[in-house]
């Protein structure tokens, strides 16, 4: 039996006996299904590709253009998915791309040099979710946004990147490896070096305002 | 009883300590700290320092760009749909002008045909209105037609000789901005 007899519309030619191939097989069946839900990809995934490209970017207006093309090209090129990874994986890989292709352009250049619309921390920051907290912790929480935000400006391009795409998209080290085009051991080089920069820089400016100790007392 | 490794004797370093955040495994380095409270415990506070951080980076982040999604929410299905429309469109247009371009073929083709059998078939054919047509309505139309010539022949009266302007007139006219000035 041929994979290609379970999934008639894509020209696969797996045997399906291979426990990889199988696997490999459930996973892009069910990638298809929600890469054909245009609106359910949208749902899904645009918020974390925006928040992914913005902070690459530093550019909240290219961002949406960007997360729009991403998920455009997703859904036009979908028939090409062949399931191998997740389809945020996918989807990461191509907003990569794309944030290559305009860090090309000269255009890019300009405007990064202008900065006209930079990312308001403080705006950012006001998102914070507010169920369970209280304010002090609430102000820490915008504290720690703010200095993560103003520290991840400071990181180089590919630092920035391999952080984000480790600690915030919650990819393992292979796959930002296959999402950015480089060897493991260049994504670990990269991502050790961020660390020490995001440490230092944290243990440098302390937030203001410190939780109390549970064994303080007055 | 094996002998501990110089990499189990050691404290831990700050690479180690970035190695570790990273999430990589090193048996040695791992066996050390679950040997030593001290290394324990500053793995765990630098652990948590990070991921508090990281934890509120993230839920303010994700909820901002999803309050930004929001807003634009439906700009992708009206791209899709558009993009849709227009190749659509480029369709319909494009059978239209092939209809076009066909029904010229053809059309022009039949003119030619027309042509040829007219030139055989011309003396009947404008016979039959020109027989229709009265004396007298020929006559009427021929008096219109005179009526309109002379009156479209009447000679326009020129404002010069209408109005009796010199050339006197004309040069004091552009004299006077210059007065003024003065």
């Amino acid at each position: 039996m041929l994979a290609s007899a379970v999934y008639p519309n894509h020209s696969v030619s797996l045997p399906v006996s291979s426990p990889v191939a199988l696997d490999s097989l459930c996973k892009r069946g069910s990638a298809i299904g929600e890469l054909d839900d245009i609106d359910a990809l949208v749902r899904t995934y645009r918020a974390r590709i925006l928040r992914f490209v913005m902070y690459s970017t530093g550019d909240p207006d290219l961002a949406e253009t960007l997360a729009q093309d991403c998920l455009l090209k997703a859904y036009n090129a979908r028939a090409n998915f062949r399931g191998d990874c997740s389809v945020n994986t996918w989807l990461t890989g191509i907003a990569l791309n794309l944030i290559r292709d305009h860090q090309r352009t000269q255009k890019f250049k300009f405007w990064r040099q202008a900065r006209a619309t930079a990312i308001d921390v403080s705006d950012v920051a006001s998102f914070i979710p507010t169920t369970g907290s209280t304010p002090e912790a609430q102000l820490i929480a915008k504290q720690q946004v703010a200095r993560l935000s103003s520290i991840l400006e400071t990181l180089s391009q590919n630092q920035r990147t391999v952080f984000l795409l480790k600690f915030s998209e919650e990819l393992d080290l292979p796959e930002i490896a296959v999402a950015m085009d480089m060897p493991v051991n260049t994504v670990k080089t990269h991502l050790h070096r961020a660390i020490k920069a995001v440490r230092a820089q944290l243990a440098a400016q302390p937030p203001m305002h410190q939780p109390a100790a549970s064994g303080a007392t007055r | 009883m094996t002998k501990p490794t110089e990499l189990q004797q050691r404290h831990l370093t700050d690479d180690d300590l970035d190695d570790l955040l990273c999430g990589l495994e090193l048996p040695g380095v791992l066996a050390h700290v679950a040997a030593c409270p001290a290394c324990g415990e500053l793995l765990e506070a630098e652990r948590q320092s990070l991921e508090s951080t990281v934890l509120a980076f993230n839920d303010a982040t994700l909820n901002w760009a999803q309050a930004k999604s929001n807003t634009i929410s439906r700009d992708l299905p009206q791209r899709q749909t558009g993009f849709l429309i227009t190749r659509g469109r480029a369709w319909s247009m494009a059978t239209a002008l092939l209809v076009a371009v066909t029904a010229g073929i053809f059309g022009l083709h039949g003119m030619r045909h027309n042509d040829l059998t007219a030139n055989t078939n011309a003396a009947p054919a404008a016979a039959v209105p020109a027989a229709q047509v009265s004396p007298d309505q020929i006559a009427q139309d021929d008096a219109m037609l005179r009526a309109i010539d002379s009156e479209v022949n009447q000679p326009e009266p020129s404002p010069i000789t209408q109005y009796a302007l010199t050339r006197t007139h004309t040069t004091v006219q552009h004299r006077e901005p210059q007065q003024v000035m003065d």
